[in-house]
């Protein structure tokens, strides 16, 4: 004797029922509709600690985007069903058509919808006039015919709840089954009702839906065959009519139907699931509308509506704002009002929702949004022990989330916007690297906050993280690098630095690989970038390093790092920069100009910050040249000499009789606005105090004739216009003032005696003896 | 009847008569006590449909039936009612109907001003009698909220916010304990099964006199928004124009659709500063520009067609009514409405009769 037990996928009455009806019928074993690729895993159903929304996660190890997810939650009847089978001691079997043959027939459809798609000849033959319209109309009734249809497959039962004056079919299920309280005998009800809607809206099966059925059938057929007397069937409605008249259908053809695929080969695990991706909202085709609210209809059905509201106004408190006993009293009644006037026996989730909108927010729904997060669709993550067999590299990240005193960000998946770690604790500088661990390996759980580092000096770090459950695949695909979190980084990053063509690109890999202290990929990687170094011959890819290598090397100590290979590396790379840069600065036009005006301020404080001789001599030698150069635009002249003056290579008379020298009238005017810009970049209180260089300046713009005043006026205001207003203000005071006495401002006053009274405390201070 | 047709307004008890008398017919739900309809017919009444016998209901509010649902629910829990929204969104329009459909009178009506003392919420005396023979029943003259209490009928109060806050406050214990004190005579009005209150107020005058939070949780409260699309909003027009256009005797032309639609566009996207495709930016006005208002000019523009035009709606009847709606800030508002007319009105093609007879009247 077999039964079919037509369920709804994730209905909190469906599996109530069911649980009775199968008390009632004690079955010798279970069949359920689901992946055969992950029957060996049904044991783990009875694992108390895999806690639901969990998923079956069915994949093919050499191609993981053909991947599939079957969620469960608490409620779920195939859940329950399983866990039913376990506890009697039954056998426990999925039966769908196995992902190891969907998977290839995914890959021929793909390919026969394309050949469908081409337009066939025959069509166009011609057709008299009038009967155009006709035609027209009727391939319009055509079409809509076909949309309807394929609505239908979608959701046929939204067609008899469309009969039933419900324009939701979700709702009509909830009055018709669930929300009558759990009577066993419903199953021939829905079967009968499925039938004859099968049969009524003459929606065809497509293929994939019938090969499935047919794979169905062949498996109840082989339990029959070993001898199995009392077959219990559970599977979705839709499928249910042609399960239960399984001798209606000739074996032979079913067999037929599922000739010839290929089979490929899957693995399967259990992952953990949410409940906001059970929900419908996030596009999960058998998704429900309020996977918090099932559950609560699940395990506490009587008292449901009471629970709901009170939990929503829990919730309010917690966000300040009034939400009374009284409120809830009220919720409550109005909830129950309003499904009384919608014919509803008891209150569903949208009364509630609605109810509630009016009673705590002033009806306003804008309120709403946390209810809706938390209370409608729930923020609850499952759980998969540590004894599943998980992929070896999961087991280790949760390893090495419990070191980092991770598992709480581990345990939600809401975003937390900023988790501050103290790279001097322990535990922290591992979360760091174990995040930084998995950025490289493409799980963005975290990700870093760019300004924090600014804000809050080299020893804390400030992180986003989202943990989202769809990184299980992911997880799954970096485990082809390696068994644990370490190990598949390095690989990965062993790998794919050979693809790196560029510095920079190979620069940013070596500082992320350092903050994952990755140390085993350091050596392979700093030799990488010699080597790129040196074939590298674009000098603006070796500048655009350069800042980022030499800040690893200043800041690495906090993360223990091992930084003399790469200070090797920053020894090479600076004499070249110096060797290149002037000859890279000829002939550019302006963006490029732009660039390396930008690029040579960096370079020009990374190597401030080194402060290393040799590299400080190299590097003033390559301005001087610069300044030197005729060819070289303005800009970059200009900013070099100020460079060379702020490092006092250049004393005020040299750099005067430069400035003086490119704004002398021999010069194109645009020429000398550009190396006035370069010059000035950054700040104009050189000039408010230098009398030598403003009285230059000074002259220069009293000398300009008219016309190229006029010219020049766009530029010198774009100089100009960066300075901040008190700067502005006292040179236009000073420009009043006509030309300075040179010799006034010069003199500085040092009172020794008064100096020395300070040097104790100084020296205290800086713990010098 | 005939009364009722000399009347420039009737009720809309009386209005809607044959309708009510139909619904009350056919209800076999159950109906609170004092109701004259089941909260389903009630529902049916304002959103209109087809009763079994094939008797046509026609839709008194467009607009997610949803809204009503928990209106009509709330008043059936003996919670009163508190219709938000901004000016012209059928707050008092929603709210006379549902004391028609559930009371079967609309007429206890309370409008909520500046100037109101308790009086006019509890009862005041016919002092006349009072001095000649001394506080007695017969002396009080009970307002109609109190009249309400005793019938078990809906009272309306409109305008709550424009209500001092003291005088708010007397609807606390109307509201929480169902009764009244008369303290001068020693006596309590006590409401009967079927009481509650239905007020209205609008959120654009915020501020005016804030419920205290006592008196709002007495409220459950339902916010009444504008019509979400184009379409929505023109069906309202249209059937409101062409039922006032009946009440004032003007000629039955079908409502006039292309003016209407011209209408509403340009009241919904000088309400939501952009354009309908949503491509151009446009200034606000001060103005509300509600649906309400939309109507009132289409009437008076058809009252100018019937009475000095040709007896067609064309651009000019329109326009007063449409600078008249927008520029309430004789500064501003202008400028609003003229850079309206220069860069949105002037490009459409179809509109250039209505951008001439809009320019004419601003410059």
């Amino acid at each position: 004797m077999l039964q079919v037990f037509g369920i709804r996928h994730h209905g909190p009455g469906s599996s109530k029922s069911l649980l009775k009806a199968l008390h009632n019928f004690e079955p010798d074993i279970l069949l359920i509709e689901g992946p055969p690729d992950a029957n060996d895993l049904i044991g783990h159903v009875q694992n108390l600690g895999l806690i639901p929304p969990v998923a079956l996660l069915v994949y093919n190890p050499k191609n993981l985007k053909q991947a599939a997810y079957f969620p469960f939650a608490s409620f779920s009847p195939e859940w329950q069903a399983m866990r039913y089978g376990l506890e009697h001691d039954i056998p426990v079997e999925f039966m769908d058509l196995p992902m190891s043959l969907q998977f290839s027939l995914n890959e021929q459809t793909t390919l026969n919808l394309f050949e469908e798609n081409l337009p066939s000849d025959e069509d166009e033959e011609d057709v008299p006039e009038e009967d155009l319209a006709a035609i027209e109309r009727e391939i319009a009734a055509k079409k809509k015919k076909q949309e309807k249809a394929k609505a239908l497959r979608l959701d046929p039962l939204s067609y008899i709840a469309q009969l039933a004056g419900y324009s939701d079919s979700e709702r009509w299920w909830e009055v018709t089954f669930e929300q009558h309280k759990g009577d066993g005998d419903i199953f021939p009800a829905v079967t009968e009702l499925m039938s004859a809607l099968r049969s009524d809206t003459e929606a065809e099966e497509n293929t994939r839906g019938l090969q499935r059925e047919a794979y169905m059938r062949t498996c109840i057929r082989a339990a029959q065959k070993k001898g199995f007397e009392k077959i219990a069937i559970v599977c979705g409605a839709w499928h249910a009519p042609t399960l239960q008249d399984i001798d209606q259908y000739k074996a032979s053809a079913d067999k037929a139907s599922l000739k010839g695929i290929k089979k490929i080969k899957t693995k399967a695990t259990w992952v953990p699931w949410t409940y906001d991706r059970l929900s419908v909202q996030s596009g999960y085709g058998a998704g429900i509308l309020s996977p918090a609210w099932y559950q609560l209809l699940f395990t506490d059905q009587a008292d449901a509506v009471v629970l709901w509201m009170t939990k929503v106004a829990r919730l309010f408190r917690e966000e300040g704002i009034d939400a009374s006993s009284a409120h809830v009293i009220e919720a409550v009644r109005l909830a129950d009002t309003l499904a009384t006037i919608r014919n509803l026996p008891i209150a569903g989730i949208d009364e509630l929702f609605e109810a509630a909108i009016s009673i705590f927010c002033s009806g306003y729904e804008s309120k709403m949004d946390i209810v809706q997060r938390k209370q409608v669709i729930g923020d609850v993550m499952g759980k998969v022990p540590a004894d599943i067999p998980m992929i070896p590299l999961q087991q280790d990240l949760e390893k090495q989330i419990k070191s980092a005193r991770l598992s709480k960000e581990y345990a939600t998946t809401e975003l937390i916007e900023e988790k501050k770690l103290d790279l001097r604790v322990a535990s922290n500088l591992t979360a760091s690297q174990l995040l930084h661990r998995l950025n490289l390996l493409g799980l963005p759980w975290g990700k870093q906050l760019a300004d924090s580092k600014k804000r809050k000096g080299s020893f804390s770090e400030s992180w986003a993280m989202q943990w989202k459950p769809d990184f299980a695949i992911q997880i799954i695909e970096a485990g082809m690098w390696g068994n644990t979190v370490e190990v598949a980084a390095t690989n990965f990053v062993k790998t794919s630095m050979k693809k790196i063509s560029t510095l920079p690109a190979l620069t940013k890999m070596v500082q992320q690989t350092l903050n994952a202290g990755l140390d085993d990929a350091i050596e392979d990687l700093v030799e990488q970038l010699q080597n790129l170094s040196a074939i590298t011959k674009d000098v603006l890819h070796l500048m655009e390093a350069l800042p980022s290598l030499v800040n690893t090397i200043r800041y690495g100590s906090t993360r223990q790092l091992n930084i003399g290979a790469l200070e090797q590396v920053v020894d090479q790379i600076i004499p070249r920069i110096c060797i290149g840069l002037p000859n890279a600065c000829i002939a550019i036009d302006e963006a490029a100009t732009e660039r390396l005006f930008k690029h040579i301020l960096q370079v020009n404080r990374a190597i401030n910050q080194l402060n290393i001789k040799e590299h400080n001599l190299q590097w003033h030698k390559t301005l001087e040249q610069i300044v030197q150069s005729f060819q070289i635009n303005g800009i970059l002249s200009g900013a070099c000499t100020r460079l060379l003056f702020d490092k006092s290579i250049f004393d005020e008379k040299e750099t005067a009789t430069q400035m003086l020298y490119a704004l002398s009238k021999g010069n194109d005017t645009t020429k000398a606005a550009y190396w006035l810009e370069g010059f000035l970049h950054g700040s104009g209180l050189l000039l408010i105090h230098n009398p030598a260089l403003w009285n230059i300046l000074d002259r220069w713009v009293d000398e300009l004739p008219f016309a190229a005043m006029k010219e020049l006026l766009p530029l010198l205001r774009r100089t100009f216009s960066n300075f901040s207003t008190p700067e502005k203000e006292k040179m236009l005071l000073l420009a009043k003032q006509g030309q300075r006495d040179e010799t006034h401002n010069q003199e500085r006053l040092i009172e020794i005696d008064a100096a020395q009274k300070v040097l104790p405390t100084l020296k205290l201070l800086l713990g010098i003896d | 009847m005939k009364k009722t047709k000399q009347l420039l307004r009737p009720h809309a008890e009386e209005a809607y008569a044959a309708e009510l008398k139909k619904l009350v017919k056919i209800d076999d739900k159950q109906r609170p006590s004092n109701w004259q309809l089941s909260p389903w017919a009630v529902v049916t009444y304002l959103m209109g449909g087809t009763l079994t016998d094939g008797t046509e209901i026609e839709p008194k509010y467009f607009g997610n039936r949803r809204l009503i649902e928990v209106a009509v629910a709330t008043l059936a829990t003996d919670r009163a009612l508190l219709l938000m929204g901004i000016p012209g969104t059928a707050k008092t329009w929603v709210s006379e109907h549902l004391a028609a459909a559930i009371s079967g009178d609309s007429k206890l009506l309370v409008q909520g001003t500046a100037g109101m003392n308790e009086d006019a919420m509890r009862y005041g005396w016919n002092y006349a009698h009072l001095l000649s023979k001394g506080p007695s029943k017969e002396a009080l003259v009970p307002s109609p909220i109190m009249n309400a209490m005793q019938d078990g009928k809906i009272a309306r109060v409109e305008e709550l916010t424009r209500i001092p806050s003291d005088v708010q406050d007397t609807l606390i214990t109307i509201l929480s304990e169902k009764l009244l004190p008369i303290p001068e005579l020693g006596m309590e009005a006590q409401a009967q099964r079927g009481f509650n209150v239905i007020a209205t107020a609008n959120d654009r005058d915020k501020g005016v006199n804030e419920l205290s939070s006592a008196l709002q949780r007495r409220f459950n409260t339902v916010v009444l928004p504008l019509p979400s699309t184009l379409e929505e909003e023109v069906t309202i027009v249209k059937t409101r124009v062409e039922k006032i256009g009946q009440r004032l005797e003007l000629p039955a032309e079908n409502a006039p659709v292309k003016e209407i639609q011209r209408l509403v566009t340009i009241f919904r996207e000088l309400r939501s500063g952009k354009t309908e495709d949503g491509r151009t930016k446009v200034k606000s006005p001060s103005s509300t520009l509600s649906t309400a208002e939309a109507i009132s000019v289409i009437n008076s523009g058809q009252a100018l067609a019937t009475h000095f035009g040709d007896g067609t709606l064309q651009a000019n009847d329109l326009a007063a009514g449409i600078t008249g709606a927008i520029v309430k800030d004789p500064v501003q508002d202008k400028t609003v409405w003229l850079e309206y007319l220069e860069t949105v009105v002037k490009e459409r093609k179809d509109w250039k009769d209505l951008y001439r007879a809009c320019i004419d009247l601003v410059k």
